[in-house]
């Protein structure tokens, strides 16, 4: 099976201004995912699995520097051109980050935010843009689509703002959506939800998703595989049953005692 | 078994723009000298107002809160600073609740400061302990907030509250913002706090998977009412309530034993 | 990442440090005048032969109508000018501070009387009020002139305050303080101000550079400091009748004029970024 996205040796460090050596936030990470698979990256705070979703997006801040490889659908990412590169995004390569508040436009209506992905990417029709925005945000599960798209981000609760941002992710239909911590800002109920939406689009679109999180109890009811990353390492790649039933490093084990309940449950 | 704080017919009220909107709508609640309540619903359903509510953060429409045996909402003067001695609060987001702009040190000793407790070389020292109790070297006190983790915040924030010696405490989403495995770190410091000082928590959550750790008895908030209020084990296995059986199934239901439990938690 | 403080950010920033040094350099002038000045500013040597002289290595900025030295009367003249603009700005500023936290603080009718009395002022041309109450009173000493110029001149730092605390009053950190039993005096003094110091800093900047011109104006016009005590306004306003034929006395007092306000805008927007970047989240 050939992969779509192929991760070798990816290295990410940053220099501070302060310091002469630079701070290592990836070592030698590798790993593999194929179209349509669902795999999780477990890690704590630090573990450096934010910078791995934005090292994959071709996001890093400019003092960060990355080496190795990155694969993706016949591409090396790390090599390409910033033109290049932004042509992937949305279309092949999509992500949704933790704060939906802050990962949109406050002084944008959420509908024209979603046509706005659209028309980067070449729809020239602002009306059809407009229309497939609105389809999509009622395909995210945005009750009363049409009205709720000429809200701004903060007339609408959270939940609503995360659906808005995923309608963005998957309006061209990515082969690869990256969501990090997607659900960390919101209420538990409104996690199950929109954890239900993922699971949902990714099915049916038969995409790959790679989710991010410090909570297994996220991955684990979404995702087939995990990988546990430890200050910027891959300590574990294996299925997430087996995770569950016999991790095999310490760190992991803490990451899965964390979300065990308290007594065998009844 | 008597109640250290008794809520009476407790309503909030804020004024929207053209209507009354009740943020707590006739909420009666009693919690019990040393046992941990926790206060669940959806965000928005009130449970904020009701922890500020009893600490005289906002102002109640109507109703009573009753402290050890006297109503906080009449106190004044001498009986109110007393009162703000006995009950504390730690929030949930330890960026926020941190002054950014002073030193853990002064954080920690604001209280003692405030209600002049001990001179300073002596709060200072004060200061020290607090923060090893809490599991911090006492040469945190040097440092800024933006110095330090989440998790080390929300250790600070504890150590503040536990500076004047309180008897209750209300913890606001106190673990919510934070990380599976400092949280848990967090929750094992609390427990051993109320054992050793034998503190009355209110434990205020959206989780019900972090109540079920440590709650004595879980009361359910929907919509600015009381809905349902049960020993944490009798809810989690009949729940009474649709909004308590709404937040048990957002609880992700991991597959531990696929071959075992199939589906079931 | 945003470890460094507001006024750490601005420190590091080469622009505010400039900024900084020529603000500095003015007051130094205007504090040193007596000592720096060749000559004295009002004593007219020769009206006849040292008239409307060029600038010379003796007189580096020239002589005016009166044979007097411009660059001793620009230096002295920033006393005047300066002065009056640093009362003017400290008075708008503790004053607009003042009402501003009170509003917020207290609420009720205080916030409403100030919010009030605010939204009617600021609708009012400041110049034009402010020459409306001269031309009734005459002109003004330069201790009346900063009692009128800071007295009209906090509205815009009373609206900053008062939004500022009103934020702050809703976070965490107040909250906290407020339940373990802090005074209303210990919030404001301990917690608001200090959060809010930045922005104060910015409103003073801003007053700073409004009130030179402001001064200048109304000396231009004769209002506001009277000769022989020279001022950046009137200095320039004697200079004005030699316009074409005496071009140092125009330029230099224009320059000295620029020079401050854009040091103090320049400092005023810097102080902008500096706290903007605090807000990034890291």
């Amino acid at each position: 099976m050939t992969a779509l996205l192929q991760v070798e040796g990816l290295c990410v460090s940053v220099a501070h201004p302060g310091n002469s050596d630079p701070v290592s936030l990836l070592r030698d990470v590798r790993f593999a995912l194929s179209p349509g698979e669902t795999v999780g990256v477990l890690g704590a705070s630090g573990s450096g699995k934010t910078t791995l979703a934005l090292a994959l997006m071709g996001l890093l801040p400019r003092d960060f520097t990355a080496t190795g490889a990155v694969h993706f659908d016949g591409h090396e990412l790390l090599s390409l051109s910033e033109g290049a590169r932004r042509s992937l995004r949305a279309r092949r390569i999509s992500i949704v980050f933790q704060e939906p508040l802050t990962a949109l436009n406050p002084r944008q209506r959420i509908g024209a935010q979603v046509a706005e992905v659209a028309r980067a990417h070449g729809e020239r029709n602002a009306t059809r843009a407009h229309r497939l925005a609105v389809e999509m945000l009622s395909r995210t599960g945005l009750d009363d689509a049409d009205e709720r798209a000429h809200r701004f981000p903060h007339e609408v609760s959270g939940g609503e703002r995360q659906r808005a941002l995923l309608a963005m992710a998957l309006l061209l239909d990515p082969a690869l959506l990256i969501a990090d911590e997607p659900t960390s800002a919101l209420d538990v109920t409104v996690q199950a939800q929109v954890l239900q939406l993922l699971r949902a689009q990714q099915r049916e679109r038969g995409m790959a998703l790679l989710l991010v999180s410090h909570d297994l109890g996220v991955i684990a009811t979404t995702c087939a595989r995990t990988i546990v990353l430890h200050e910027g390492h891959v300590i574990e790649d294996t299925p997430t049953r087996q995770l569950l039933a016999a991790p095999e490093q310490p760190q992991s084990r803490a990451l899965v005692d964390a979300v065990r309940p308290p007594e065998p449950a009844p | 078994m008597t109640a250290l704080l008794e809520l009476r017919h407790l309503t909030v009220e804020y004024a929207a723009r053209d209507r009354r909107a009740p943020a707590v709508d006739d909420l009666s609640l009693a919690i019990s000298r040393g046992e941990t309540l926790a206060l669940v619903g959806e965000s928005g359903c009130g449970k904020t107002s009701v922890g500020r509510a009893i600490l005289r953060l906002l102002e109640p429409t109507a109703g009573s809160i009753l402290f050890d045996g006297e109503d906080v909402r009449t106190m004044r003067g001498d009986v109110l600073q007393r009162f703000r001695r006995r009950a504390q609060v730690v929030f949930q987001d330890p960026n926020a609740s941190l002054d950014p702009r002073m030193r853990i040190g002064e954080i920690v000793r604001e209280g003692i400061d405030i209600h002049a407790l001990m001179p300073r070389p002596k709060a200072e020292l004060r200061v020290a302990h607090l923060l090893e109790e809490v599991g911090l070297p006492a040469s945190t006190a040097a440092r800024f907030p933006h110095e330090c983790s989440g998790g080390e915040r929300q250790r600070i924030a504890i150590a503040r509250a536990l500076a004047v010696e309180p008897e209750f405490l209300i913890l606001d989403e106190a673990v919510s913002a934070l990380d599976v495995l400092v949280r848990q770190q967090v929750l094992q410091l609390l427990a051993t706090l109320q054992s050793r000082r034998k503190l009355t928590y209110l434990f205020i959550a959206h989780d019900l998977a972090v109540v079920e750790r440590v709650a004595t008895r879980v009361a359910v908030m929907h919509r600015g009412r009381l809905v349902e209020c049960a020993p944490t084990r009798q809810l989690f296995s009949a729940p009474a309530a649709d909004a308590t059986r709404a937040l048990l199934a957002a609880i992700p239901r991991i597959p531990w034993e696929t071959r075992a439990s199939g589906e079931g938690r | 990442m945003s470890g460094a403080t507001t006024w750490q950010r601005l420190r590091d920033d080469a622009a505010a440090r400039t900024a900084g040094a020529v603000l500095g350099a003015v007051i130094l002038a205007a504090l040193f005048a007596p000592w720096l000045a060749p000559f004295d500013p009002t004593v007219q040597p020769d009206p006849v032969s040292l008239r409307l002289l060029a600038p010379t290595p003796t007189h580096p900025m020239g002589t005016d109508a009166f044979s007097r030295d411009v660059l001793s009367r620009l230096l002295h003249g920033a006393r005047i000018s300066l002065g009056v603009a640093a009362g003017a700005m400290l008075l708008s500023v503790v004053l607009g501070t003042t009402l501003g936290a009170l509003a917020a603080v207290i609420g009720g009718w205080v916030d409403a009387v100030v919010s009030g009395l605010v939204d009617v002022l600021i609708a009012m041309p400041r110049l034009l009020v402010v020459i409306a109450l001269v031309a009734t009173f005459g002109a003004l000493s330069p201790g009346w002139l900063v009692l009128l110029i800071g007295g009209s001149g906090w509205l815009t730092t009373a609206r900053i305050v008062r939004a500022e605390f009103r934020d702050h009053l809703q976070r965490d950190y107040v909250l906290a303080a407020r339940a373990l039993g802090a005074s209303r005096r210990r919030i404001i003094w301990r917690h608001l101000l200090p959060a809010v110091a930045p922005q104060i800093g910015v409103a003073a900047a801003l007053a700073l550079a409004a009130v030179i011109p402001l001064e200048a104006a109304l000396s231009f016009v004769g209002l506001g400091v009277q000769p022989p005590m020279p001022s950046w306004g009137n200095i320039l306003m004697d200079g004005t009748d030699y316009l074409t034929t005496a071009w140092w006395l125009v330029v230099f007092p224009v320059t000295a004029i620029a020079l401050t306000v854009g040091a103090a805008l320049v400092l005023a927007d810097r102080l902008r970024v500096a706290i903007a970047g605090g807000e990034r989240t890291p």
